[in-house]
């Protein structure tokens, strides 16, 4: 014996939905297979109901004149049906067709007649250009953006404010010459950018970071075993920033064309860095991310850079940056904004340092806290209150 | 034997009639007169009355009681006088002659043909000259067979015949009495499911079908002598198009230039066009070049009208020529 | 052919077959097992009567959407039709591939037909043609409904069976209402002999309820054209007692189309006959009736149980594959 349930039947090349004008059975009745248990009604016809099961009425799942969706539950039946008698055969279809390889019959490296025509009007040097379609091919964006980073690396003044000179360097003996990379190229205009455009303005604080160290050190074996990530002090400032522009939003916030843009959702900008290039990857919604999901993103990322493989999509919507120049050992530097946003907070190196506190002095962990911000969006009172939040939310971490 | 078209599908035709006594033909006036074009001519009175029978004047009901009689086993071959009186038979040919196969599961088959005389050229007016051909293909379960001249027009109908699909056999009616060649025995058949390479080249494709297979290879040996080597392809089946051959033909040159007497938009050509661009975008050196009538109604009757209207076939040799030098 | 006695118990059985197999399908339909049922209730009388006279070994069959009684006498069996229903893989009729009700099996002598309506008139000269080449004997016999006498198509096939003398008994069941439109909105004749007129070919009016004088009619009809090949035209009166179809609730009917159509239900009619002559007792109308709701309870699971069609066979049968059928 088992509880079946008996659904609104589709009846009519197109119905999708039917009403229960009237039962035609109660809770209790017993029920024979192919009688009548409803009245019901769909966009073309007005019928009565035949059950498809014996058995005992369990419950009417819905009023009378109710309309549901074809295929919804309205009866419950109690069968004594053996079960056998459900199976039915159906050609199982995912499996029976069989998927077209569209990957295998794609060339290996073709080049499309726009490709060619592109490549011949610019005159590249195709072997230079880093394809980004599958298995490497070039693209017509890739053709676009390499024109663009080509044209654009000896004439940065095209937004700058300041007029470079273009002038073909000469090596000699005791100098040489060499073309940046595109990507270098990149980041040399981005950087010029944000500085020319916006006004920077800075401010330190120093943190006690006591808690903080105290509290990774407990945990940091353990992570590693779980998450097989090293936990570091870096994913608890993310975690920390990102709680501090919810509490002061206003540095979440780009000045475009003389407005505030104000960003609803906190998306980090980090900064990593290898020998040749900057990568600023961001970490989405940071503030609803834990400390662990943060750290265990930053490995990743971090693989995806070494990798060579980041997308730029993973380069995107980031709100604000920020920066672990701690990491190279700094105790003090002023970071560029990464235009738009509003601002960049570099966290430097923790070192333990006698402090006074309550009128005695105590060994703590200390870090220095340096922000730099678009000084049209805000001003020193909300930046200071930013970074007020930001020490009480790192000393408030739990030890 | 030298035959011209019209000869070469006569002789086809009784060829046939003598090989298998499941064929007969049927159509407006096949039998007394022989054919509107002369077709069918003395058939009558060779296998009677019965095997070439002169029909009602009524096409949904020739194509409908073929159909009816290639179920219970003959092998029907009907003439509609006109390509542009296909019309009345539409339905019986969509709704039943194309799908009948596939709607009982291989139980029926429906192994006949509908020969039907196409094209303009002739001063036949609007409803004397249409290409129809795009309207048939697209139809899965028929075939659309189109030759372009008399010994392809004799084989490739005899394979329309004895096959058990049914096919659509369009005939240039301009094609009939102005192509001339030798033609082979009566056991020489095509496949009619196999476009044919007229003629190699390197330097540019030239894809048509029908009357246009000979113009466009009198062009090529035209650009012959100025040292262009130009292929043409004839493709023979209009549907299903026979894509591994075009694919590879187009690769040659990856210049392909299209060429059809019907009007551009919706053309059969454009699904050939379709095809190579997205099968071998990359092996494409060119823009796909189309070649057809303009989109008018049909062919008018007045001479000047219709020259008019064909004038793009007359612009064969320069677009080629400008597509091998793109 | 050889006459032989009329077997009344055999008609009986086709009639209950026909009209129990069709309240299945309602009921499946309402349950929302199957898709689309199109009925031929109403239809019996004289669809019955018409399997007894035909010989399946010869003669063929063109039929439309509401002779399921009519193919149920010349092959098609219970469990052949509800795989049809339900469109199921081994459904003879096409494979699951058509809409139920489209019939078509080669073996059983039924030609395959479409929905767009009437085609198959000229498809049931072309089987008559092809037997007076092949001299072999035999008729056709094909249908329609009275909404199909303004295709084109139909006059056609009348006008070529008229010409070429194809063996052709044309059948037009007349219920009186063309989907929703009345018969004075469908044509202005009060009947369809104009039509025999015109073509010039044999007309007969019949009343399609009545499975005896149904059977009378039409055995004289069947002989004359065993003897004589020729196309005949005939007329059945029948009534619809459902509506067009199961996507249908015919409330457009009018009060006298519905009584007029309830007061001439097949069954009922024949049942009052057999008895009033004493062909066939009440005991063994009851017999018949029970066997055949066991008959149909049985076929009805096997029917819901067999398997679906597989989804990997839908480019099959395009054209010609391999060697052939």
């Amino acid at each position: 014996m088992s509880i079946k349930m008996i659904e609104m039947p589709r009846i009519g090349e197109s119905s999708v939905e039917g009403t229960l004008v009237k039962w035609l059975v109660e809770p209790g009745e017993k029920i024979k297979k192919y009688q009548p248990i409803a009245e019901i009604m769909t966009a073309k016809v007005t019928t009565e109901m035949p059950s498809m099961l014996s058995g005992i009425v369990q419950e009417q799942l819905i009023e009378e004149m109710a309309t549901v969706a074809v295929g919804e539950a309205i009866l419950a039946v109690q069968t004594v049906e053996k079960a056998v008698e459900e199976q039915v055969v159906q050609a199982p279809l995912k499996e029976t067709i069989s998927q077209p390889n569209t990957m295998a019959r794609l060339p290996e490296k073709g080049l499309s007649p726009s490709v060619r025509r592109l490549s011949k009007e610019h005159q590249i040097d195709l072997t230079q250009v880093t394809g980004t379609g599958i298995r490497g091919r070039i693209t017509k964006k890739d053709i676009a953006q390499y024109v663009q980073n080509r044209n654009q690396s000896p004439q940065p003044q095209v937004t700058s404010t300041k007029k470079v000179e273009v002038k073909k360097l000469i090596a000699s003996d005791t100098q040489q010459v060499i073309q940046p990379s595109p990507i270098r190229l990149a980041i040399a205009k981005h950087m010029e950018e944000s500085k020319s455009d916006i006004p920077h303005a800075w401010m330190m604080v120093e943190a006690d970071v006591t808690p903080l160290v105290k509290r990774r050190e407990q945990l940091k074996h353990h992570f590693l075993e779980e998450n097989g990530v090293k936990l570091t002090y870096f994913p608890y400032f993310v975690k920390a920033v990102a709680i501090a522009l919810k509490k002061v939003p206003l540095l979440n916030a780009s000045w475009q064309n003389n407005q505030i843009l104000q960003h609803h959702e906190i998306n980090l900008s980090i900064a990593v860095g290898t020998d040749k290039a900057l990568f600023t990857p961001v970490i989405m919604h940071a503030d609803q991310k834990s400390v662990r999901d943060i750290a265990v993103e930053i490995q990743q990322i971090v693989q995806h850079i070494r990798a060579g493989n980041l997308h730029q999509v993973q380069m995107e919507g980031g709100t604000f940056t920020v920066n672990n120049t701690g990491a190279f050992g700094s105790v003090l530097s002023k970071g560029i904004i990464n235009a738009p946003q509003g601002g960049i907070l570099q966290v430097e190196s923790i070192v333990k340092r006698p402090v006074v506190i309550d009128d005695m002095i105590a060994i703590r962990s200390m870090v220095n806290l340096c922000l730099s911000f678009d000084h049209r969006l805000l001003d020193g009172v909300m930046a200071g209150e930013f970074l007020a939040t930001l020490k009480e939310t790192l000393l408030q971490t739990e030890a | 034997m030298k035959l011209n078209m019209i000869d070469a599908i006569h002789l086809g035709l009784q060829e046939e009639l003598v090989r298998d006594e499941k064929i007969y033909l049927i159509g407006e006036d096949i039998g007394r007169k022989g054919g509107a074009f002369g077709a069918t001519k003395g058939l009558q009175e060779q296998f009677g009355a019965d095997r070439v029978m002169d029909a009602p004047l009524a096409e949904s009901g020739i194509v409908g009681m073929a159909l009816g009689s290639a179920m219970a086993g003959m092998r029907p071959v009907c003439e509609i006088q006109f390509a542009d009186f296909i019309f009345p038979a539409f339905n019986q040919i969509y709704s039943e002659v194309s799908k009948l196969r596939y709607r009982t599961n291989n139980d029926f088959e429906a192994p006949m043909v509908i020969r039907a005389p196409y094209g303009g050229g002739i001063q036949g007016g609007l409803y004397h000259s249409q290409s129809i051909e795009s309207f048939f293909a697209h139809m899965p379960g028929l075939r659309v067979v189109i030759p372009s001249g008399p010994r392809d027009a004799k084989a490739l109908l005899k394979t329309a015949i004895r096959s058990n699909d049914p096919v659509l056999f369009l005939e240039h009616k301009k094609a009939y009495r102005s192509l001339v060649e030798v033609v082979g025995d009566a056991e020489e058949c095509f496949p009619i499911d196999q476009a044919i390479m007229k003629k190699q080249g390197t330097d540019c494709l030239i894809i048509t079908y029908g009357l246009f297979v000979s113009k466009a290879v009198k062009v090529a040996e035209k650009l012959a002598e100025e040292g262009y080597s130009v292929g043409v392809l004839d493709l023979v089946s209009i549907y299903p198009l026979d894509q591994a051959t075009i694919l590879d033909a187009a690769k040659a040159s990856g210049k392909v230039l299209l060429l059809s007497e019907g009007n551009k938009e919706g053309n059969v050509i454009s699904e050939v066009a379709a095809v190579l661009a997205e099968e071998i975008l990359f092996e494409l050196d060119a823009p796909i070049k189309r070649l057809a009538a303009p989109d008018v109604p049909a062919v008018p009757n007045a001479k000047t009208l219709e020259d008019a209207y064909l004038h793009f076939s007359e612009t064969l040799e320069e677009e080629t020529r400008a597509l091998i030098l793109f | 052919m050889q006459k032989t006695a009329i077997n009344y118990e055999k008609m009986y059985e086709l009639l209950i077959l026909a009209r129990k197999i069709d309240e299945r399908f309602w009921q499946l339909n309402r349950a929302g097992e199957a898709p689309f049922v199109i009925s031929g209730k109403g239809h019996e009388g004289f669809q019955v009567a018409l399997a007894q006279l035909l010989n399946q070994k010869i003669d063929w069959m063109a039929p439309y959407y509401r002779d399921l009684p009519l193919v149920l006498g010349f092959g098609e069996t219970p469990k052949s039709v509800f795989l049809n229903l339900l469109s199921k893989a081994d459904d003879t009729n096409s494979g699951g591939r058509q809409m139920a009700f489209h019939w078509g099996n080669q073996a059983n002598h039924i030609l395959s037909h479409s929905s767009p309506v009437t085609t198959q008139f000229l498809h049931a000269c072309g089987v008559a043609l092809a037997l007076k080449k092949q001299g072999q004997p035999g008729i056709v016999v094909t249908t329609v409904g009275d909404g199909s006498t303004s295709q084109g198509d139909f006059h056609e096939a009348l006008n070529f069976a008229s010409v070429f003398n194809l063996p052709v008994l044309f059948i037009i069941e007349n219920n009186h209402i063309a989907m929703s439109v009345a018969q004075e909105d469908q044509y202005k004749q009060k009947d369809f002999s104009g039509f025999g007129q015109a073509y010039q070919i044999k007309y007969a009016k019949i009343d399609g309820t009545n499975v005896m004088s149904s059977y009378q009619d039409l055995q004289k009809i069947i002989e004359e054209m065993r003897a004589e090949p020729q196309p005949v035209l005939v007329e059945a009166d029948v009534v619809r007692l459902t509506a067009h179809s199961s996507d249908d609730d015919g409330s457009y009917l009018n009060e006298q189309e519905r009584n007029y159509q309830e007061n001439k239900d097949p069954v009922t009619i024949f049942q009052q006959e057999l008895l009033a002559q004493q062909l066939l007792s009440q005991e063994k109308m009851t017999e018949i009736e029970e066997q055949i709701s066991d008959l149909i309870d049985e076929v009805t699971e096997e029917a819901l149980a067999a398997a679906d069609p597989a989804a990997d066979t839908l480019e099959q049968f395009v054209y010609e594959e391999g060697e052939g059928k």
